[in-house]
């Protein structure tokens, strides 16, 4: 919304400075987007006499002009056709800052002649594209006066944002209204209301087809007719604001209904009578009818749209637009006049459908003042009259559905229970009597009427925001806000798990990442068949919620290639979506790793990841989170993400904690990655049960005194045999004694059987109550060779 | 009787050795089995009580006294031999050790990290709900009526629903504002980060980004309260003492009345500076709880009122640790995310540790 200063001081008496209104506007909601004011732009160029206009010496087309300002006499060199001596121009001095062009004028020689200073053309002030030579001023003004006193320049314009609420400040008279209430100036009575009788009966009557229950969608339409106007340029200073605020003027008809849409926040429409065939009805559109709009596009209508229609064709789109064919031009002789009421809604269903917008819809679906159907037509006569002479018929209106105003009680202390400052009855009805309430006071309570124009107004908690913007928000006062009583757990047990994992896995080398949850559905498909479409997305490749987390990361792998970086850590924590899950989504601690492990470094081993080395990883985490990873179970995966044979889940209990292994080739190669890339997956809600803590204290430190004894032994095993089953095994003789069960060597190759693969066990045993003895050894040494050899079909190698 | 040894001319004799082997030499002549200790011994016993007390005691000292002598001297050979040999031993430290790569916490992490500090210290509690919501969470009860622009395709991301209505993206974390206040009875306190979707895409928005939402239910907060704590949020976040703020009428469905807070801030070398200066920055957007809202939670609003409010994360990201290109935060740049990263260590407790 747009506004000049002068403009508002229409409505606003006030003795108050740009800043200080600009200040207020702020304070009260109506928030100031810009401020543009000219005359500190313009305060150099005043007008100037052109005393001598001589031709160049060494240029055909520059003359060397003698130019007198109010700052004494400079010569100066002009291209332009129209200097010419005796004229009067705009003159910019040296040093000044041409607005048009950005340049900072300085002394110049142009060929061998000096020249100081510059008449200047519009365009080079800024105010239009006209180049084809120097402004030339009316004689009358004295050399000295001030270019934007000339131009009229000098009424600051304020653009400010309207919140979706207030649709009365859609005008410069709510706007002044608004400021009038915080006691910086007073309202001033609106000129443009008088009641002018009409001379003769309309020859066009207003109709509607909207009765009973669908009233509401056009609650009624008002307006008259005016003959024998003349149409013509509006007046300078009607143009100046409508320009100011960035509307081109058209003719004196099409300016008043775009400046009463400003003043007042009152959409109006003119049409050419003459051509006009019968009466006007605003009625439902059918089906593809078409309405040639101002804008000159045919539009197609629906037939939930409003339309205005007479025997013939359609004159306009409810709201929105009129119709190109009975617009008003310089030659319209007779006019007819339209002030209606729409619903809101179907304003807005319309515009969108359309896609097109402009002033009338923007106010209409903002709500209305109910009541300025009648006094819409007042102004709008005034202005008329006033501009193009004329004789205005009687008024014409269909039946208007009838305004319901609201009342309600307010209890006066909520100010303080709700908004925590104290203010007096007596400002608190102040400040609603200026913003149009009707107050009726009563001991604690006021008995309020809504204004009609603040539809936005339903109850208690809106006037408490009334009272307050305009008391001032910055009059609130502070609290103390730290609360000493209860000690809230800040975090539950599943969040601590999904906001603490993120350090546990940086902790271990990983880069944090935050990508997209969606993805593109023909990489998706690879991984899941239940995958929550998008239906609107923003782009193709982005129009599937992403099943897993583990493609968004690969992108990862050759995004960074360009760099020289072939190796890589990251890992994201967030949702993955799919209809299979409960819930439709579950949180998850995704990681991938590639490449040389430890960079290629000339003391390393050029290894690369693999499934041992982010298992490795995997556990450091777990562990960290408290999980108990002796007691996890391995379990085949059975979605595609990963190496069928190179992969594991991970369970305790009911519950998958984590998935790892290297990824499948056939995504890797959907992707074009043809690195080796392994995965961990971590569902960070299973991991709630470890992370409550219901005390701090440890158990006892068992400092067990006896000599700790350590056995090797090598089986020969079928290939099929897994680890972590004969590790299990042998733990299982004796949870007590057996300490510890490592793994320290893995052989398969020539020098053993085919199908057999040899494994080297270290049992460390621990003694509970006295040293072992060495038949003690001898003894679960048997123990466990036994129980291998039987559960196995393992040899012992000697 | 006296021995005919001097047990300063032995020390003598064994410190001008040079080699272990020399040492040896006089420790046999003196300790061996034939030495000259061990055979006075024998003699010992010719000797009377008195004497052999006497003699005895002699001895002894002298054998302590040669042997600690000979150990003494054999370190000392050791170890300049020992120096002798690392002499030869040097390598070339400065070459490269095998680099450990550090992991980095993103900032978007980082940033709810602190959030989630400063309001634990004033005992809100961090909820969270499912990114995708049914339309009444997201817009009807939160006083979003059927026709709002907010609800166009344009605007939101729809899913399917399996019973054919549709699902929304969440557009902003208040649906979790709805799930707690069916769920619970006031008082609440809670805070909610969590990813929100929006259908956007420029250099200033994406469509996935990360808000925090506040909400507060009791029967006497304020909108003094609201403020107060903005502010303190603000300061602790920002580690400033002096803020430079604004709190404007503005307008929310879910809220009346509603605010938006800006905080001041200059810019010097393009680098913000929060806090003070002439420029304004709005952060984020407030209110008290709109009665209607809390009546659609089933709350009784004539008994109970309470406050809410919301940011973007990204943006307090961004101001926080000077990050200028928003679309960065979600990229997968390694460089980047090493560069505007954290060290898990980097807590954001008081004390840092």
């Amino acid at each position: 919304m747009k506004f000049t200063l002068s403009w508002l001081k229409d409505h606003l008496d006030t003795d108050k400075d740009l800043d200080t209104i600009v200040d207020t506007l702020t304070n009260i909601g109506l928030e100031i987007e810009s401020v543009e004011d000219k005359s500190k732009d313009f305060n150099d160029f005043t007008v100037a006499e052109v005393l001598k206009a001589e031709m160049h010496p060494d240029a055909d087309r520059l003359k060397v002009c003698t130019v007198k300002s109010i700052d004494g006499t400079f010569q100066v060199v002009c291209g332009a056709p129209n200097a010419r001596e005796g004229m009067k121009g705009i003159f910019a001095p040296e040093n000044s800052f041409i607005p048009g062009t950005k340049v900072k004028l300085k002394k110049s020689n142009i060929r061998g002649v000096e020249s100081c200073g510059m008449l200047v053309s519009e365009r080079e002030m800024g105010i239009s594209d006209e180049h084809d030579g120097i402004i030339e001023v009316d004689l009358k003004y004295p050399v000295g006066e001030k270019f934007i006193k000339v131009f009229n320049l000098n009424d600051p314009v304020i653009e400010i944002n309207i919140t979706p609420n207030r649709g009365d400040c859609l005008s410069i008279r709510g706007v002044a209204r608004d400021l009038a209430a915080t006691g910086l100036g007073t309202l001033k009575e609106n000129i443009l209301i008088k009641n002018i009788e009409g001379t003769f009966d309309s020859p066009v009557k207003w109709e509607k087809d909207f009765t009973g229950k669908e009233e509401y969608i056009c609650p009624g339409v008002a307006g008259r007719y005016f003959k024998n106007v003349t149409n013509k340029e509006s007046p300078k200073w009607l143009q100046q604001r409508l320009k100011a605020i960035g509307l081109r003027p058209i003719s004196a008809l099409v300016d008043i209904t775009n400046y009463i849409t400003y003043d007042l926040g009152r959409p109006l429409h003119v049409y050419d009578a003459d051509k006009i065939s019968g009466n006007l009805k605003m009625r439902y559109a059918k089906e593809n009818e078409n309405c040639l709009t101002l804008d000159e596009e045919k539009r197609e209508c629906t037939k939930d749209m409003i339309v205005i229609s007479d025997d013939k064709q359609l004159h306009g789109i409810g709201g929105i637009m009129g119709g190109l064919d009975s617009s008003c031009s310089l030659d319209t002789k007779n006019v007819f006049l339209e002030t209606a009421l729409f619903d809101p809604i179907s304003v807005t269903k319309t515009g969108r459908h359309l896609k097109l917008q402009s002033d009338a819809r923007y106010r209409f679906e903002r709500g209305i003042d109910p009541t300025s159907i009648n006094w819409g037509v007042q102004a709008a006569t005034k202005m008329i009259l006033d501009l193009c002479g004329g004789e205005a018929s009687k008024p014409v209106q269909t039946s208007i559905l009838e305004h319901k105003k609201v009342m309600f009680d307010f209890n006066t202390d909520k100010i303080k229970s709700l908004g925590g400052v104290n203010v007096s009855k007596d400002k608190q009805k102040f400040i609603l009597e200026s913003l149009g309430f009707n107050v009726l006071e009563k001991v604690n309570t006021f008995t309020i009427t809504v204004p009609s124009f603040r539809p936005d107004i339903e109850g208690e908690a809106d006037i408490v925001e009334e009272i307050l913007r305009i008391y001032g928000f910055d009059q609130i006062p502070l609290t103390n806000v730290s609360d000493q009583n209860a000690k809230n757990i800040i975090l539950s047990s599943e969040l601590k798990s999904f906001y603490k994992i993120k350090r546990a896995i940086a902790n271990t080398g990983y880069l944090e990442a935050v990508t997209w949850s969606f993805m593109d559905e023909k990489i998706a498909k690879l991984l899941s068949v239940n995958s929550i479409k998008i239906k609107n997305p923003i782009s193709a490749d982005l129009d599937v919620m992403r099943p897993s987390n583990i493609p968004n990361l690969l992108v990862a792998v050759n995004q960074n290639k360009s760099k020289m970086i072939t190796c890589g850590k990251i890992f994201e924590v967030g949702p993955i979506f799919d209809e299979s899950l409960e819930d439709k989504q579950v949180n998850v601690a995704t990681g991938i790793a590639y490449g040389n492990i430890s960079g290629n470094n000339w003391n390393s081993s050029k290894k690369n990841f693999d499934v041992f080395a982010i298992k490795s990883d995997l556990m450091l985490i777990l562990k960290s989170l408290n999980t108990p990873i002796d007691n996890l179970s391995y379990e085949s995966i059975s979605n595609k993400v990963y190496h069928p044979g190179k992969s594991s889940s991970l369970r305790i209990g009911k519950n998958i904690i984590a998935n790892f292994g290297e990824l499948n080739p056939i995504l890797l190669k959907s992707l074009n990655i043809s690195n080796i890339v392994v995965a961990f997956e971590i569902f960070t809600e299973t991991l709630a049960q470890f992370q409550s803590k219901k005390t701090s204290t440890k158990s006892a430190f068992d400092n067990n005194p006896f000599q700790t004894v350590e056995r090797d032994f090598a089986f020969m095993v079928p290939k099929s045999i897994k680890a972590n089953h004969i590790v299990n095994k042998i733990k299982k003789i004796d949870k007590k004694t057996i300490n510890k069960v490592s793994i320290f060597d893995v052989y398969e190759g020539e020098k053993i059987a085919n199908e057999s693969k040899s494994i080297a066990i270290r049992v460390q045993l621990q003694p509970l109550e006295k040293t072992f003895s060495d038949e003690e050894i001898e003894n679960i040494s048997n123990q466990i060779i036994d129980i291998v050899i039987t559960s196995f079909s393992a040899t012992l190698r000697k | 009787m006296s021995l005919s040894v001097d047990s300063v001319d032995i020390k003598k004799k064994i410190d001008n050795c040079k080699t272990i082997k020399e040492i040896e030499v006089i420790r046999l002549e003196y300790l061996g089995k034939k030495g000259l200790i061990p055979s006075e011994m024998k003699l010992l016993g010719k000797l009377s009580v008195d004497q052999k007390k006497i003699k005895g005691q002699e001895l002894n000292k002298l054998k302590t006294f040669i042997e600690d002598a000979v150990n003494d001297h054999k370190i000392l050979i050791e170890n300049k031999k020992l120096e002798e040999k690392l002499k030869n031993e040097s390598i070339d430290v400065t070459l490269p050790h095998n680099e450990k790569v550090i992991g980095k916490i993103h900032p978007i992490s980082q940033t709810i990290f602190s959030i989630i500090e400063i309001f634990g210290s004033l005992n809100y509690s961090v909820e969270a709900g499912p990114d995708i919501e049914s339309d009444f969470n997201n817009f009807s009860a939160l006083n979003i009526p059927p026709h709002h622009p907010a609800r166009e395709m344009q605007d939101t991301f729809y899913v399917n629903n399996n019973n054919g209505e549709d699902n929304v993206l969440r557009t902003h974390t208040s649906p979790v504002q709805v799930r707690t206040m069916l769920k619970s009875k006031p008082p609440i306190k809670i805070i909610v980060p969590g990813r929100t979707y929006r259908s956007d895409s420029d250099s200033t928005h994406t469509p996935m980004f990360h808000q925090v939402e506040g909400l507060v239910v009791n029967k006497d907060a304020t909108m003094a309260d609201l403020k107060s704590t903005l502010i303190l949020f603000l300061k602790e976040f920002f580690e400033i003492d002096n803020l430079k703020y604004r709190f404007r009428p503005s307008y929310f469905p879910f809220t009346e009345p509603s605010a938006e807070m800006d905080v001041a801030y200059t810019k010097k070398n393009n680098v913000l500076k929060i806090g003070e200066g002439d420029d304004w920055l709005e952060i984020l957007g407030c209110g008290m709880v709109n009665p209607k809202v809390l009546e659609n939670c089933n709350i009784d609003s004539s008994v109970y009122q309470g406050f809410a409010f919301g940011m973007g994360i990204e943006r307090l990201s961004m101001l926080k640790y000077g990050i200028t290109d928003m679309r960065g935060l979600f990229d997968l740049n390694l460089k980047w995310l090493d560069h505007y990263g954290f060290s898990p260590l980097d807590l954001k407790t008081r004390s840092e540790i």
